[in-house]
């Protein structure tokens, strides 16, 4: 499973035969085998495994194309030449697509890597021994991911990934929390008892009565990880190309000229750093990099392989999604963010962010996680559960007093349908004005 | 030849058989089998991507040992796959029992075990060359003007069969028909966007005759283009403190965040603190938490036919049946399944679901309604005198306890002295979820009540997203906060 160079050599033999004259097929083959420990209040809530390994057939006669997905096994090559068949019938009632675009540059190649193999088992076991006084909970992830593409035309493509990860956190009486996140291999060898003493010393700060600051503007410091927030909601779509030239990007106004952030603000996808597979579903091979926002102003967007047709440009991107978003750092020394601060919020985590108005890109997301109330430098408070509504064209520009130096490494840790790729890279960053509405 | 055609009821039961027998031996045991086949097609500016068949075939074993549960979940449904399977579920059934949270498999079922058979068995959803002529139909129906740029028009279907087995003999079938459908116009005008969308999640066949009673219709594509033109025109929907008339398409964002969330058994138990969130409700406020104005009455309807999220029974097993879950504002019960409410001393309720057999089941909101008063529409409109009129969410945003809330919608209109006047953009409103509900005043007769529904409620470690059904009269609120939009 943790290898499907097999599978994908063999499906890169078998395609050709299988496609008659005109006809190109390309296979996409994701599998993964993960061990889940769902915890709550330092128990185990839900404990199992999960199997799966599924196709995604495309066929295309050249003017156009359709798709069928399924799970396969052991005999998955068998399974082919009837879903095949199926997609014939489909394929004659298809429309020329004037966007299809599958790659054409045949070639072999195999990347990525699974982390040092761990045992949930044993780990969890230290894990829940050292928590047993703790109200923790969340979710531990162990297992091997791979990706895989071949073609008719000849690709036999692989990527391997997978590792073992911790996205947890722990609580106090009065629901207050701080978040615990590890993954492997990015964050070295696990050891639960330092992971957990040093969130036990982040939950002391989190005592005390909680502050609540009335509506209004304050000056703040977004940690890496409430910035992720900030930003994952606005760059879902907004650097598309195919969003932006059809109206569903909130950084229309970046695109147009007439909005920008601070010159200090650039922005890059760096898919080079990330665990996702180098090639797209359709085969292309894609950048390493893209600048996307170049001293505060915009850069290319997004172009995946149907934009690239409809609207122009080279392909740079799988879905206009960025999966590596990476945020360049500033000056600031993140241990002089709260003397940089001086009197306002320290907002560690924030939640459930969504575009108010997406026309001046204006986000509005909860706290939670990490959140104080700091004057002189000093956390004073924690804070109660606030609102904020602030656009980032202004959190990121003319508000923007500063980017922390060390930046923060944030790993995708969805798991919906599948085990996520992907993670941004970030700074904190200080600003002179965020607005609390509630 | 083989087909690919999914060989239904005896091959499901036949693998669920097959790893029944290879649990010979466990005392308690559980099987799912699940087969999902969906056709997506979606055009978008003339263009129709490349339609997406897809296929989930899998099987969930679980197993307790000494009241502990381990899960095995595999697509591999060989016998060496499922062998590999049942050992997987028991290998974690075993793992540090001393440290599980409690509450193992139901109890054996006494009640008969209903079926869930499609009621549309004998209705043929549209073939792929109708879909697509249909979607085109509708696309071209929306390019009205050059600054609409966008156009989408979008048609899945899924049909779900789910078999259960458990080790009491229990032996249950459910298959469904589900359909996706929607539209959506943006309009780019020189300072931005606006878009305006119609969709409909339901149970049901796709037949251009159903959509059409659902409002696919041209002249519906068409309203939508000139409604996001007019948008574009459209003054900021002013900010200050108006009541509020919310239209059922925007109800069902309401209900699902301020009401569904907060009573899901296993967020107030605390299991879903570190992802979805908590909840303000505590189990001591059943029975005596007044929610809302008398004028609340919320009913879990697992049996609304043709609702989103309509079953016989859940995924362990428990037969489903309505209930309110509030009443005249009353908080009366929550949103729990058998093991949550075990492990909370409360009764359950048949809403324990998992989005496919790769995750274990946990509780869900299923269908949660609100029942119609009496006041028509107009009725409702003419007893405020500032306010504003909201349909279709556009932004939704809650903090992890359900309590702090902001929601957007695509348009509004304002109201004044009783009468409805013009478009409004952007508008926004927030609020706190029991005040909120206390301020309902006035509740829609049954001509303003619709069925609706969500198809993508995000909840879970691992993540699951499902289904679910929504439906509720227009509902007016007293003195709510509401704002525009610009930075």
């Amino acid at each position: 499973m943790n290898d499907l160079q097999p599978l994908i050599h063999a499906l890169a033999e078998r395609l050709p035969a299988l496609a008659s004259d005109g006809e190109t097929l390309f296979a996409y083959v994701y599998g993964e085998q993960t061990d889940f420990a769902r915890l709550s209040r330092s128990r185990i809530n839900q404990l199992g495994h999960i199997h799966q390994r599924r196709l995604t057939l495309t066929l295309s006669d050249g003017r156009a194309a359709v798709k069928d997905t399924w799970d396969i096994d052991a005999g998955a090559l068998d399974t082919l030449a009837p879903r095949i068949e199926r997609l014939r019938g489909d394929l004659a009632a298809t429309p020329d697509d004037p966007y299809l675009s599958l790659d054409a540059s045949p070639r072999t190649a195999h990347s990525g890597q699974l982390s040092a193999a761990r045992d949930l088992e044993p780990w969890l076991e230290a894990l829940l021994a050292n928590a047993a006084d703790d109200d923790l909970v969340g979710i531990a992830l162990s297992g091997p991911q791979g990706f895989g593409l071949a073609s008719s035309l000849g690709h036999a493509l692989s990527h391997r990934s997978g590792g073992l990860s911790l996205d947890a956190s722990l609580f106090t009486p009065t629901h207050q929390a701080v978040k615990i996140e590890w993954s492997a291999p990015a964050d070295g060898p696990a050891d639960p008892a330092a992971a957990l003493a040093q969130a036990r010393e982040r939950l002391a700060l989190l005592g005390g009565e909680p502050y609540a600051p009335a509506p209004g503007r304050y000056r703040a410091y977004l940690a890496p990880e409430a910035l992720t927030e900030l930003l994952g909601v606005t760059v879902w779509q907004g650097f598309s190309r195919q969003a932006v030239e059809s109206g569903n990007s909130p950084l229309d106004r970046l695109f147009r000229g007439t909005a920008g952030f601070a010159p200090n603000v650039r922005l890059r996808e760096l898919r080079e750093d990330s665990n996702a597979p180098p090639f797209g579903a359709a085969g292309h091979a894609l950048p390493g990099a893209v600048d996307l926002v170049i001293d505060g102003r915009a850069g290319d967007t997004l172009v995946s392989p149907r934009a690239a047709l409809e609207y122009g440009g080279t392909i740079n991107s799988d879905s206009g999604m960025p999966i590596a978003l990476t945020l360049d750092g500033g000056d600031l020394a993140e241990a002089d963010a709260l003397a940089a601060l001086g009197t306002g919020l320290y907002l560690g985590r924030l939640w459930y962010a969504n575009l108010s108005d997406p026309t001046h890109c204006r986000v509005t997301a909860m706290t939670r996680y990490d959140c104080f109330w700091v004057e002189d430098g000093r956390i004073r408070a924690p804070l109660a559960p606030m609102r904020i509504d602030a656009s980032l064209y202004s959190l990121l520009g003319p508000d923007l007093i500063a980017l922390s130096r060390e930046r923060h490494r944030l790993e995708d840790t969805s798991s919906y349908e599948r085990r996520a790729s992907g993670h941004q890279l970030l700074p904190g960053a200080l600003c002179a004005a965020l607005p609390v509405t509630l | 030849m083989n087909t690919p055609q999914t060989r239904y009821g005896n091959d499901l039961e036949a693998i669920a058989r097959r790893a029944r027998d290879l649990l010979a031996g466990t005392a308690r045991w559980r099987i799912l089998v699940e087969q999902t086949d969906t056709l997506g097609c979606l055009v978008r500016r003339g263009v129709l991507q490349p339609p997406e068949r897809s296929a989930r075939r899998a099987v969930l074993i679980t197993v307790e040992e000494q009241g502990a549960l381990g899960y095995g979940a595999t697509t591999d449904l060989s016998a060496d796959g499922l062998a590999q399977a049942v050992e997987r579920a028991r290998r974690m059934a075993a793992v540090l029992p001393a440290r599980r949270l409690g509450a193992g498999l139901p109890a054996d079922a006494t009640d008969p075990v209903p079926a869930f058979v499609e009621p549309w068995a004998d209705h043929v959803d549209m073939t792929l060359a109708e879909r697509i002529e249909w979607l085109h139909d509708l696309e071209i129906a929306m390019a009205i003007d050059d600054r609409i740029h966008s156009r989408i028009a979008l048609l899945e279907t899924t049909r779900r069969e789910r078999v259960l087995l458990d080790q009491s003999g229990r032996e249950q079938r459910q298959i469904w028909r589900l359909c996706q459908a929607g539209l959506r116009a943006v309009a780019v005008g020189a300072d931005g966007s606006q878009w305006r969308s119609h969709e409909h999640s339901f149970q049901g066949p796709a037949t251009p005759e159903q959509l059409a009673a659902l409002d696919f219709t041209r002249e519906r594509a068409a309203a939508l283009s000139r409604d996001a033109l007019a948008l574009l025109d459209a003054p900021e929907c002013p900010t200050g403190t108006r009541d509020l008339i919310l239209l059922p398409e925007q109800m069902t964002l309401q209900i699902h965040e301020s009401i569904g969330h907060p009573l899901e058994l296993d967020r107030i138990l605390g299991d879903e603190r570190n992802y979805a969130g908590w909840s303000f409700v505590r189990p001591e406020d059943f029975g005596t938490l007044q929610y809302g104005s008398p004028q609340l009455n919320v009913l879990f309807a697992p049996d609304e036919q043709g609702e989103f999220a309509s079953y016989a029974c859940d995924d362990e097993g428990l037969p489903a049946r309505r209930t309110h879950l509030i009443r005249g504002g009353l908080l009366e019960r929550p949103l729990g399944g058998a093991r949550s409410a075990a492990r909370a001393g409360l009764e359950p309720v048949a809403c324990t679901r998992a989005t496919s057999a790769l995750r274990p089941p946990i509780d869900r909101m299923a269908n949660l309604n609100i029942a119609p008063g009496e006041q028509s529409l107009g009725e409702l409109i003419g007893g405020v005198e500032h306010g504003v009129l909201l349909g279709q969410n556009r932004s939704w945003s809650i903090d992890q306890r359900r309590e702090k809330f902001q929601f957007g919608c695509e348009w509004g209109r304002l109201i004044e002295d009783g009468e409805l006047q013009g478009l409004v953009r952007n508008p926004n409103y927030r609020g706190r979820t029991l005040p909120f509900w206390h301020s309902l005043d006035g509740v829609g007769s049954a001509d303003t009540f619709q069925v609706l529904g969500l198809g993508n409620c995000g909840k879970g470690e691992p993540n699951q997203s499902i289904g679910v059904g929504h439906a509720s009269p227009a509902c007016r609120f007293r003195g709510i906060e509401v704002f525009g939009g610009a930075a």
